[in-house]
């Protein structure tokens, strides 16, 4: 057993004595070196700068958002009021949430969260799945509208919030309820939800989803 | 062996890293050598690992483990160029064709018996030639050659066994 490791252990130090143990410097290794060390030290100038762009935006992003709705305060729930609108489109319901300003002006910004309540007014806290997703604004390759994500509501002047309702299996052909919150604020029930043909039902094992879309301007 | 330890140096300094070469560029040709079989592709190796780790010097936690940075490289860097070798496996076919024609005459010196042996350590698998060199030559124990590897103990084990059986089993003649 041991007869090839010694072999082995002694083929490798005769040919490792190939080699001589000190080996001169190339002159060009010298050149290579250096530039090795002056892009390194490049490449970690270029991320510290990079890093320290992307925490400046990040912090200046979050500064500037009392100023972008500077004098004009968040929109409490108090101030606004949401119906909805939604038509068939293929096995689903899509439209949107309208949310007008009752008050004086204000501001809407993100992207709300929808409950949903049975007839009860129990929240519904199960076999349902929210997305969110972009604002119709982005889907229909329209300009960005002045001011967003921030919209700002003079009294009477409505907000959108895209919305499509799919797979609707649960407590036979009742429609339940609707509240969206407003951020930083309470909530505000949902009218027109009884007028809304609910989705039909795809798949009992399957979550009704609910896409959910951004505060934007009115969508007309 | 790479053994030596350095201080910090500066390595802008040709000075320090003709120092620094002198020191430690001669095991880790040897080191590249016995991976490789090829004096002038370990050669290459080495001055690319040097370059490599010379080039982050400044940065190493423990410049003092700079032949240790240096031996890792080399590891990694034949075994980038193995794997690059798109040919590798015809011209292994060749060399095994080469061997059992070998086999027939068996060697009657012990020199032949040495270059059987090194050819036949040349055609092993490359990490199971790795861990064969890092084990017996540079006497690493298993943890380290491990690490090197980036693989277990006990697979190192498993490859220093197998590479042995095949060299065994070269050396009698005998088909694998």
């Amino acid at each position: 057993m041991n007869d090839v490791d010694q072999e082995v252990r002694d083929l490798l130090r005769e040919k490792a004595n190939d080699i001589p143990p000190n080996l001169d410097l190339p002159r060009s290794l010298t050149t290579r070196v250096r530039r090795r060390i002056a892009l390194n030290a490049l490449a970690v100038t270029v991320t510290v700068v990079v890093v320290a762009a992307g925490a400046f935006g990040t912090i200046r992003a979050f500064r500037s958002q009392p100023s972008e709705t500077e004098g004009t305060p968040a929109c409490t729930s108090a101030d606004v009021r949401a119906v909805v609108s939604l038509q068939g489109a293929a096995g689903s319901r899509e439209g949107t949430i309208e949310l007008t300003n009752t008050s004086a002006t204000c501001s809407l910004k993100g992207t709300p969260t929808l409950n949903l309540l049975d007839e009860d007014l129990h929240p519904i806290v199960s076999g349902i799945t929210f997305v969110s997703v972009p604002a119709g604004w982005e889907v229909g390759g329209s300009p960005q509208p002045a001011g967003w994500p921030v919209v700002s509501l003079a009294r009477d002047d409505s907000a959108s919030v895209r919305v499509r309702w799919s797979n609707w299996c649960a407590g036979g052909n009742s429609t339940p309820h609707w509240r969206i919150a407003i951020p930083g604020s309470g909530d505000v029930d949902v009218e027109g939800i009884d007028a809304v043909a609910i989705p039909p039902c795809n798949g009992s094992d399957l979550p009704s989803t609910i896409e959910v879309g951004p505060f934007e301007p009115h969508l007309g | 062996m790479v053994s030596a330890k350095v201080t910090r140096v500066a390595p802008a300094e040709s000075t320090k890293l003709d120092e620094l070469y002198q020191r430690h560029a001669g095991a880790a040709v040897r080191l590249a050598y016995l991976l490789l079989q090829d004096r002038t592709i370990a050669e290459d190796i080495v001055q690319d690992a040097f370059v490599r780790v010379a080039g982050r010097l400044v940065h190493l936690r423990d410049p003092g483990a700079f032949d240790a940075y240096l031996r890792r490289t080399v590891v990694n860097l034949s075994h980038s160029y193995v794997r690059r070798k798109v040919l590798e496996r015809a011209f292994l076919r060749r060399e095994m064709a080469t061997a059992e024609r070998d086999t027939a005459r068996w060697p009657t010196s012990s020199f032949e018996d040495r270059e059987l042996l090194w050819r036949a350590l040349g055609r092993l698998p490359e990490r199971q030639r790795a861990a064969i060199v890092l084990r017996f030559y540079e006497d690493l124990p298993e943890a380290q050659v491990a690490e090197l590897l980036r693989c277990s103990p006990g697979t190192v084990k498993s490859r220093v066994s197998r590479g042995l059986e095949a060299l065994r089993h070269e050396m009698r003649g005998e088909p694998r």
